[in-house]
């Protein structure tokens, strides 16, 4: 028995808005998270079941100047199937080509992905090496109003955001990367589909003479929420990128996360894990 | 039972409607709620792919999916893809090429390689493997299947 | 005596006379079928990955609505496994040796009866 009393499906951002307003509302838009959690007991039900996934306002991909704005009820697999994603935005469509099954990738969304906050979660930690900001909806006086964040800014642990409750995740906006800029996304698990990663790493830099400027490296799956490597940045910009350098960067890499051990990885070998694979990566780069 | 919704969908070229719990799976109202039993339920939590039918043209795993979530689309099972050419091609091939064993998994298996085929016309071994990474065998070990499925690929 | 000629069947691929059937979703399995009438099976499964079964206590269980039968290792006194099976009964009465191990089995009218370890 659930609490559910009301079930919608509104096809315009005001009305999922106004019906948000009344809180106690459980989201929905592919239920590739929604679904298991409540099967499992994770996640109950609240009063109203509000299916976003008729809203037109929070579907399409589009360059609006500078910036590409992913719509939050952009499958993974129309990730993929956007040749400015697969052109401009390529660590995204690395990621997205990794995420779970066909099945899964056909239903699941950008907006739930990055509201879920896993820590592990596979888009998370492509957007930041991109320096993604989010979009949050709401309608508290009669008017929609809007305000952005960058994601990093957004998750705050895992399974939670700074989305309040009468909140709707609209859209994920990505500025285009600079020209020279080269980036690498990594995922390890125990299988090669269908896996939750067990420590996750995404790279990104400007490449000019041989060196890596403003660099910006993300760990997924060895903190509460992905996590920039400063330390391990720090060793990369600026310098030639080189075998000393990559070792450095390397270790930096390994010092610098405090994963835990659970059922996935044992926190010494997700540390073996980011050492070695930042470093693969790196080489990766190098040899361009 | 809990909340009640009422639906209307093309179901296998048909429309249809039901009533459904809000918080019942697709999967579930296949098979319980219309009788289609070819769908099945493996896992229950979208690692298996023995769930896998089309919705809107686009392979699905109907277990993570609310079956309210079908309102005013189009969904194909196994049982309505009798008629396909392609389907059809695929079983013969999963057939005479001995990749059926329990069976179980095979509903999901064919509609997921007939997916395949359609956007890949003539795949290498990989790119078969890739696509069937979302659905699980426990009997055969994939190479029968992988077999198949390129098989019924060099007919076109 | 009749000699069956080599090339009948022998060397010949045979395709498995149920491919057809299964590999167009017509097979019916267990969990496929639903007669009128019938009764639901459900086992209760170990969270434990190894343990000693002290004692099972059914009682509670047996008195849910629509349950009608509730069984554990006891109620088989006689089973003789062999091989790989002795280490697998269907029901296992003193000891757990894998997560999910089966612990009691019930047969209910309704679909969904519960049946929850309460301890």
């Amino acid at each position: 028995m659930t609490a559910l009393e009301r079930y919608v499906a509104p096809r315009a951002l005001g009305e999922a808005l106004e019906l948000l307003r009344d809180g106690d509302v459980t989201i929905v838009a592919g239920g590739t998270d929604v679904m298991p959690q409540s099967h499992s007991g994770k996640m109950k039900f609240g009063r109203t079941l509000l299916n976003v996934r008729r809203i037109p306002e929070l579907a399409g991909i589009g360059l609006e100047g500078d910036t590409v704005r992913i719509g939050a009820l952009t499958t993974i697999t129309g990730l993929l199937e956007s040749a400015l994603v697969r052109e401009r935005l390529p660590i995204l469509a690395e990621a997205a080509d990794h995420f779970a099954s066909e099945q899964v990738r056909n239903g699941a969304t950008v907006g739930g992905n990055v509201c879920n906050a896993s820590p592990a979660g596979d888009m998370l930690v492509p957007l930041i090496v991109l320096d993604a900001t989010i979009e949050l909806a709401a309608k508290p006086n009669g008017s929609v109003e809007a305000r952005a964040m960058p994601l990093q800014e957004f998750l705050t642990g895992p399974g939670r955001t700074r989305r309040a409750a009468h909140e709707l995740l609209t859209a994920v906006r990505v500025p285009l990367p600079p020209r020279g800029f080269v980036s690498r996304f990594y995922k390890y698990g125990t299988r090669p589909a269908l896996d939750i990663a067990a420590i996750s790493i995404g790279l990104g830099g400007v490449r000019r003479d041989g060196r890596l400027e403003k660099v910006r490296v993300v760990f997924g799956a060895v903190a509460p929420t992905p996590i920039r490597g400063a330390a391990t940045e720090r060793a990369l910009e600026g310098r030639p990128l080189d075998a000393a350098t990559i070792e450095a960067a390397a270790q930096a890499a390994h010092d610098e996360v405090r994963p835990i051990s659970d059922v996935r990885a044992s926190a010494w070998y997700r540390q073996e894990l980011v050492r070695n694979m930042t470093r693969r990566l790196l080489e990766d780069v190098a040899r361009g | 039972m809990s909340l009640a919704v009422e639906i209307e969908f093309r179901l296998n070229g048909v429309v249809r409607r039901a009533t459904v719990p809000a918080d019942m799976s697709a999967l579930v109202m296949l098979r319980d709620v219309l009788g289609l039993t070819g769908t099945k339920y493996g896992c229950g939590e979208g690692e298996c792919g023995a769930c896998t039918v089309l919705v809107d043209g686009a392979c699905i795993n109907s277990c993570l999916m609310f079956a309210v979530d079908c309102d005013g689309r189009e969904v194909t099972t196994i049982e309505g893809l009798a008629a396909d050419a392609r389907v059809e091609r695929v079983q013969r091939a999963f057939t005479a090429h001995g990749a059926v064993q329990c069976g179980f998994c095979t509903p999901g298996m064919v509609i997921q390689a007939s997916r395949i085929l359609a956007q890949h016309p003539h795949p290498d071994r990989a790119t078969i493997q890739r696509g069937l990474e979302g659905n699980l065998c426990r009997c055969t070990g994939y190479k029968k299947i992988i077999d198949a499925v390129a098989a019924a690929a060099d007919q076109t | 005596m009749k000699i069956i000629e080599r090339e009948t069947l022998i060397g010949k691929r045979i395709p498995k006379m149920d491919a057809p059937e299964k590999a167009s979703g017509k097979t019916r399995y267990i969990h496929d079928i639903d007669l009128p009438g019938q009764l639901w099976g459900k086992i209760l499964r170990s969270s434990r990955v190894h343990a000693r079964i002290k004692r099972i206590d059914v009682s509670k269980a047996k008195a849910l609505p629509g349950v009608h039968v509730v069984i554990t290792a006891a109620d088989i006194p006689d089973q003789r496994p062999i091989g790989v099976n002795k280490d697998h009964p269907a029901l296992k009465g003193d000891k757990v040796r894998c997560i999910r191990d089966e612990i009691a089995a019930h047969v209910g009218a309704q679909r969904t009866v519960p049946l929850k370890r309460t301890a």
